[in-house]
């Protein structure tokens, strides 16, 4: 059995089982959508954690400021579906175009700043966004928010929870195939470069301000990219969803799970999705004191993240029974 | 090698998750009905930093539990399941399919928010649930949807009430308004603009503030400088009082009017002797009259939630949403579907059911009530100055 | 009108001071970002809150009471949450993480204990106007900017003049320094968040004659001591002071001058742009440590 699995891996049946999703809730409950549109969140949320992985875990930098950046994605691509018809690729890519820009300015502003007061800049961007949102009421329907257009995709009608849940899936695969390769690449070097040693990193010739910047950029694009996609998933935008309560929920995800892993930012998402579903109707405050404490176990017991956990379990497995590490 | 592992764990995860979600509970004929029960949901922020508003739902729920006390109406008891949305839209959706899908909610009543609301709105219309809320918001009202109704005045038919009254006995030359920048602070600055153009009146000075403020001493200063006669106030309970305390404070002594979302006893508390004098409308009787229907509001809300203040607008409106519901799941008899319902509503004219004053609903009307009294401040006692004052027409 | 804003911006300032206070000097000892001192001081006032609504308790007994509750929570914290982190070899990422988490627990158990509803806390200090010259101030907010400059003296000579403070400032100087010098820090430590967590406590006491009680009151004014005190430089008490003095006018003057709505807006760009060209904030020190 252990041969076979390790052998062909894990992904392949995650995979084998997000692809036939739509059609196993369709069997199982056939007129209920909910499946398909939390499953749908859970992965645009994942978006979110690995782009904010790569500039905390890889790059060492904090924000708190990401779900602006998702309120921009959402906003940009929302509008232009909504307002000037176009496609939902064109607007998808619009939207990564436009938060990449913004990361990229607020990423050289990282140059400057070391870690506490480069939290109070991304937390002021936090806060700020959706509250310039919704001033500008004209454009963005204000408070209020407006409702979003059924997308299509190259000319196909892809709205509702089946088929958006495959337009989800696939920019979600190509988000992590693309964060897996940049990890393994020379920016992901970078940047991991740029956390360790910034002497080292700039002795090798790296170029710190550019390589800050390209990760802030980086970020905010996969959070850009999964903001439009959020926007015509609920089919509505509004500055209220984008709140800094949102940005921590973010920054928990990715801690949580790992920050030094995509794997574990992943499962960090998964993770307070799923806490918040199941604590929906549970007496208030209870799912707050919940979370706090998890956090607080889960930070004190494993600084690393729940990704983590296997490891641990291993070296405390192997040092009750004496045996050399890494054997199995 | 860790990744697999944590692969596993994921799988297992998810796994776990579906099974868990995923039971679902048989149909009934109309959903949510059945022999003896009436299945309502509800979304609320519960938690977070807007859950003072989740009073509208227990407000709500403590209506249905004396209502169940007595026996039901028409012989079946309503069981009410409020979650927690936190005012995010993505909760709001995800709740909404929850109710409507698995439970199989026959109704919704006490929504509030009105993004979360607006989300789901064309949802719950495909779908036929009804959704009876205390939406105050233009959006939501004009023009009217066919199963989403209201039991509180829209935001904009109180700017046009409170504009005329202000012009016409408050006797108002020069106007200043103090709006929280907001869906219901907008909303009502729409309905007093309108009067105010049509009346050649212009305000003298506007302040707003958001919910990032802590105080508001610069708003104070700008309004006392344009030296206004009189002051609307488009904040709530929360809001106004540090307004009115730093006005005292400056001297500055306007007529301070008030919008509904004052006209609460807890004001009175937070602002001490600075809300003497304010004038405020308000859609609810009293709540501290003798009114039996209002004694029984107390009594009951007390009994449900004794942590909580019985003496408050909020629950007051959703006790009012599940009494409208209750009212018209009456009249619609035993034999009840969502448009025998929507029938039942719309029989629904003049209607004064203690909490909830006349209110009317049409084919082209959902916002149930279009009346305000006007009370004011008295020696600390909040005193009623002019019976309800209706309008039939709003734009 | 335009010294009337200057004062009331210096009120407020002095608020957002007080509040900062408490958590700069825990940033300077154990380097932990407390994000959850406005919860704990919430917690603390409303504690006070429920002394002073039971019978037979006279007002200094609840004030005193509700400090002392504020050292045992700073003292707990500090032995149940940080110092097992510490041993763990957390990261400054981490410590921000755990009281965030912390944050949440306390919120949620305050609006379990005692509801969401807002309350009105009892006057302590009158808030009766002063008036001089035109310009008037309330009582409460004199007291709390005399009560602000008060503990600043107060604070620079325990750090100048007491054992414990001369070993918290070598501490956050130089922790590895400080313990081959037998420097026992884990009492420092308990003392610095015990004292940490009083301070914190008065500034709730005096903050919530402004934001009335209830379990949010305290996150729009810690997020504007934070961007106050990180202006004047995080790890400077008399930094503090300046920047959130400063946030206090600017806001107050932005606000009466240019736009209502973008106070907020307007003051963090102020300071992003002030931290472009002074980094380390106005008073700062050159050694900012990376998260």
């Amino acid at each position: 059995m252990t041969s076979i699995y390790r052998r062909i891996g894990w992904k392949p049946a995650l995979g084998l089982l997000l692809l036939l999703w739509p059609l196993l809730t369709r069997l199982i409950a056939p007129d209920v959508t909910y499946y398909d549109y939390m499953v749908s969140l859970i992965l645009i949320n994942i978006c979110i954690a690995v782009g904010l992985c790569l500039l905390m875990g890889y790059t060492g930098l904090v924000s708190l400021g990401q779900a602006g950046f998702v309120a921009v994605g959402a906003y940009t691509a929302g509008l232009l579906t909504t307002n000037y018809s176009w496609d939902l690729l064109p607007a998808l890519l619009a939207a990564a175009v436009f938060s990449g820009l913004l990361g990229f300015l607020l990423g050289l502003a990282a140059i400057r700043l070391k870690s506490t007061y480069l939290i109070l800049v991304t937390l002021g961007f936090g806060v700020s966004v959706p509250h310039l949102i919704a001033m500008w009421k004209s454009v963005t329907g204000g408070h209020d928010g407006m409702a979003v257009n059924g997308p299509t995709l190259l000319g196909l009608d892809v709205s509702g929870p089946k088929k958006y849940y495959y337009v989800v899936l696939v920019v979600t695969g190509l988000l992590l195939w693309l964060a897996r390769n940049m990890a393994g690449s020379k920016i992901g070097r970078s940047f991991q470069a740029v956390r360790d040693s910034e002497a080292a990193a700039q002795a090798m010739g790296i170029n710190i301000l550019i390589t800050r910047a390209v990760s802030f950029s980086i970020s905010a694009v996969y959070a850009g990219i999964a903001g439009g996609l959020y926007a015509h998933h609920l089919g509505y935008i509004s500055p209220g969803d984008y709140e800094i309560i949102i940005s921590l929920n973010f920054l928990i995800m990715v801690v949580v799970g790992g920050s030094r892993s995509m794997v574990g930012s992943a499962l960090g998402a998964v993770f307070l999705v799923v806490i918040t579903e199941l604590f929906s109707r549970a007496p208030a405050g209870l799912m707050a004191v919940f979370l706090g404490c998890t956090i607080m176990a889960v930070m004190l017991a494993l600084p690393r993240g729940l990704a983590s956990l296997p490891d641990v379990l291993r070296e405390w497995w192997y040092k009750r029974k004496g045996e050399p590490r890494g054997a199995a | 090698m860790q990744t697999k592992r944590v692969g596993w764990g994921l799988f297992m995860i998810a796994a776990l998750a579906v099974l868990l979600l995923l039971p679902v509970r048989a149909g009934a004929e109309t959903q949510g009905v059945t022999d003896d029960s009436v299945l309502v949901g509800s979304y609320q922020a519960l938690s977070g930093p807007q859950s003072i508003v989740s009073l509208v739902g227990k407000g709500a729920d403590a209506y249905f539990k004396m209502v169940n006390e007595k026996g039901g109406i028409n012989g079946r008891k309503i069981n009410f399941i409020m979650e927690d949305d936190q005012y995010q839209v993505a909760r709001t959706v995800a709740a909404v399919k929850k109710f409507v899908e698995r439970d199989r909610v026959f109704a919704l009543v006490g929504g509030m928010n009105t993004a979360g609301v607006m989300a789901t709105i064309q949802y719950t219309e495909q779908k036929k649930v009804l959704q009876i809320t205390g939406m105050a918001s233009s959006k939501f009202l004009f023009p009217p949807m066919k199963y989403g109704f209201s039991v509180r005045p829209a935001s904009y038919v109180t700017g046009l009430i409170m504009a005329n009254y202000a012009l016409d006995k408050l006797g108002a030359k020069r106007i200043g308004i103090f709006y929280y920048d907001s869906s219901y602070g907008l909303d009502t600055m729409d309905g007093l603009m309108k009067v105010f153009k049509e009346r050649g009146v212009e305000p003298v000075a506007k302040a707003a503030f958001t919910s990032q403020d802590v105080e508001f001493s610069s708003q104070a200063l700008l309004l006392k400088d344009a030296k206004p006669d009189t002051v609307i106030l488009v904040s709530s309970f929360r809001d106004s009082p540090r307004l009115l305390t730093e006005a005292e404070k400056i001297g500055f002594k306007p007529t301070f009017f008030g919008i509904t979302e004052n006209n609460t006893p807890v004001l009175l508390k937070l602002a001490g002797k600075a809300a003497e004098g304010v004038v405020m409308p308000s859609s609810l009787p009293q709540p501290n009259s003798d009114m039996p229907q209002m004694a029984e509001y107390r009594k009951a809300f007390s009994q449900y939630y004794p942590k909580e203040n019985a003496f408050n607008s909020l629950p007051m409106i959703g006790w009012s949403a599940a009494m409208t519901f209750g009212e018209a799941l009456k009249r619609a008899g035993r034999d009840v579907t969502p448009d025998k319902m929507v029938e039942a509503l719309e029989s629904i004219k003049n209607w004064d059911g203690g909490l909830a004053y006349r209110l009317t609903f049409a084919p082209d009307r959902r916002d149930g009530q279009r009346a305000l009294r006007m009370c004011q401040v008295k020696e600390g006692k909040i005193v009623q100055i002019e019976d309800f004052i209706e309008i039939d027409k709003v734009k | 009108m335009l010294f009337q804003a200057v004062i009331s911006g210096l009120a407020i300032g002095s608020t957002y001071a007080l509040t900062a206070l408490g958590m700069v000097m825990i940033y300077k000892t154990s380097h932990v970002l407390n994000f959850a001192h406005g919860e704990k001081a919430m917690f603390t006032t409303f504690i006070a809150f429920s002394l002073l609504g039971a019978p037979h308790v006279p007002v200094w007994g609840a004030v005193l009471l509700a400090l002392l509750s504020a050292v045992f929570i700073g003292f707990g914290v500090e032995l149940l949450i940080i110092r097992p982190a510490r041993k763990r070899g957390a990261n400054e990422g981490t410590y921000v993480l755990i009281m965030l988490g912390f944050f949440l627990a306390i919120e949620g158990v305050a609006g379990w204990i005692w509801g969401t509803s807002v309350h009105r806390f009892p006057q302590i200090i009158s808030d009766a106007p002063i008036r001089f010259g035109g310009l008037v101030i309330s009582t409460d907010a004199l007291v709390t900017l005399l009560i602000t400059c008060l503990l600043m003296v107060v604070l620079y000579l325990f750090f100048q003049f007491t054992l414990t403070g001369m070993a918290m400032r070598a501490m956050s100087e130089n922790l590895d320094g400080s313990l081959l010098m037998g420097i026992r820090a884990n009492r420092i430590f308990l003392a610095a968040w015990g004292m940490a967590c009083a301070l914190g406590a008065t500034a709730g006491l005096l903050v919530v004659n402004i934001t009335y009680l209830y379990p949010g009151m305290m996150l729009p004014v810690l997020l504007k001591a934070m961007a106050g005190a990180i202006l004047g430089g995080f790890d400077s008490y008399p930094g503090v002071l300046l920047g959130c003095l400063l946030l206090g006018l600017a806001e107050s003057l932005i606000g009466l001058y240019i736009s209502t709505e973008l106070k907020v807006v307007f003051a963090f760009l102020m300071i992003t742009v002030v931290l472009l060209v002074r980094p380390t904030g106005i008073m700062g020190s050159k050694n900012i440590h990376k998260v």
